[in-house]
């Protein structure tokens, strides 16, 4: 397997030396390219309290191309669907060389303070966000009790 | 300000700018760093402002480079083996970054080495002393590895011409102050950049088509594909 390269190499470095609040980026042992993610869920926000998994994969041409990250913890969220897909623009057609693993997971993070119906993933839920917000952040604080508190 | 630049990490590599350049927004990386995302994002990696499309013919290096420096530049050890590639018209040196990781994992025995040059992987097999694309394996170049004197083209694609020398760019543009990089140390050597893609069966494949495919392989991993999600599935982990 190919040597890892150096901006990987310190971008790992820097996320141990100095993590970001509420974010824990950790590789996997057998693959320094795929990292397990804990991200808190905001204040303020209906997924407070919660402790979110992700993953993440750095591709083989990263930072070229964006990495690929995908909720594992259930999630009640009008940009993320049911199997964690996240829609993010930092992800797609926004992605810049000079984003980094730590700023993409500040922005999934900023994600779950602001969601935003109007560009929905998850079509149900974008919708119920719509016409009855209050049920939906009910909702939202229900998933996270349920599958996101209980570890 | 050029000391300034010299210390300043690129913001895509992450490391000291290497043969820093500057696009027309005004934010420097290294040059092998804007030649990755002026082929692919054709963007700046900064604040997205467009890069022209010709930039490539005529990229704005701050520093000179010296065929002499280019060995005694790399930090720990001294480099007493050069790697090139084979371009048209003759050797091409690695920079100074890759011949280092081309250097430790020779003589670590491997039997290639990949490396992500401009934003593509490469793989450079040993055993036949060949470079080629990951994602296209019949674009390839010869490799080789001597001593650092040989007679080189450049480096990693920036031709080295000193002063006197009247060679001048291939693609020559109207407008002169174009033309030829200009280099904010007024003695320093005049840097053309030349692009010496590998060689192909069809050598007259240009570069635009090559672009052309570099976009359509790209378009092979799109990462908004449902398929290309990460290995597990199930959305739950209860």
């Amino acid at each position: 397997m190919a040597a890892l390269p150096r901006r990987i190499i310190k971008e790992t470095q820097r996320l141990m030396q100095e993590p970001v609040p509420g974010i824990s980026a950790v590789p996997s042992e057998t693959n320094a390219r795929y990292f397990h993610v804990i991200v808190t869920g905001p204040e303020d926000s209906p997924f407070e309290g919660g402790l979110f998994k992700l993953e993440l994969f750095l591709p083989e041409d990263y930072p070229m191309s964006a990495p690929k990250v995908r909720f594992i913890t259930k999630i009640y969220h009008p940009n993320i669907d049911r199997l964690g897909r996240i829609c993010l623009d930092i992800l797609k057609d926004k992605w810049s060389p000079a984003l980094q693993i730590r700023t993409v997971l500040l922005s999934i993070q900023a994600l779950l303070s602001a969601p935003n119906p109007d560009d929905p993933l998850a079509n149900d839920v974008a919708e119920l966000w719509k016409v009855n917000e209050g049920e939906a952040i009910r909702n939202a604080k229900e998933w996270t009790r349920r599958y996101a508190m209980d570890n | 300000m050029n000391t300034n630049v010299k210390e300043q990490d690129c913001a895509v590599c992450l490391q000291k700018c290497h043969h820093p350049t500057q696009l027309p927004c005004g934010h420097i990386f290294c040059f092998l760093c804007v030649k990755g995302v002026a082929i692919q994002s054709k963007k700046c990696a900064m604040c997205r402002a467009q890069i022209p499309s010709d930039y490539l013919d005529h990229p704005v290096l701050l520093e000179k480079v010296l065929q002499q420096e280019i060995p005694n530049e790399n930090a720990s050890e001294e480099v007493e083996n050069q790697w090139y590639y084979e371009g048209r018209n003759g050797w091409w040196k690695y920079d100074e970054r890759s011949n280092a990781e081309l250097e430790s994992a020779f003589n670590a025995g491997d039997a290639d080495c990949a490396l992500l040059l401009a934003g593509a992987v490469y793989t450079i097999d040993f055993q036949n002393m060949i470079q080629f694309r990951r994602n296209d394996p019949t674009r390839r170049r010869r490799v080789r590895r001597d001593t650092p004197t040989l007679p080189a083209k450049g480096v990693a694609g920036i031709k080295n011409i000193g002063i006197g020398q009247s060679e001048q760019p291939k693609l020559n543009n109207e407008d002169h102050h174009d033309e030829v990089v200009t280099i904010s140390d007024p003695e320093s050597e005049v840097i053309i950049v030349e692009d010496d893609d590998e060689t192909t069966e069809d050598e007259n494949l240009n570069q635009s088509l090559d672009i052309v495919h570099v976009i359509s392989t790209l378009s092979l991993v799109d990462p908004d594909s449902p398929r290309t999600i990460l290995g597990n599935e199930s959305a739950d982990d209860t």
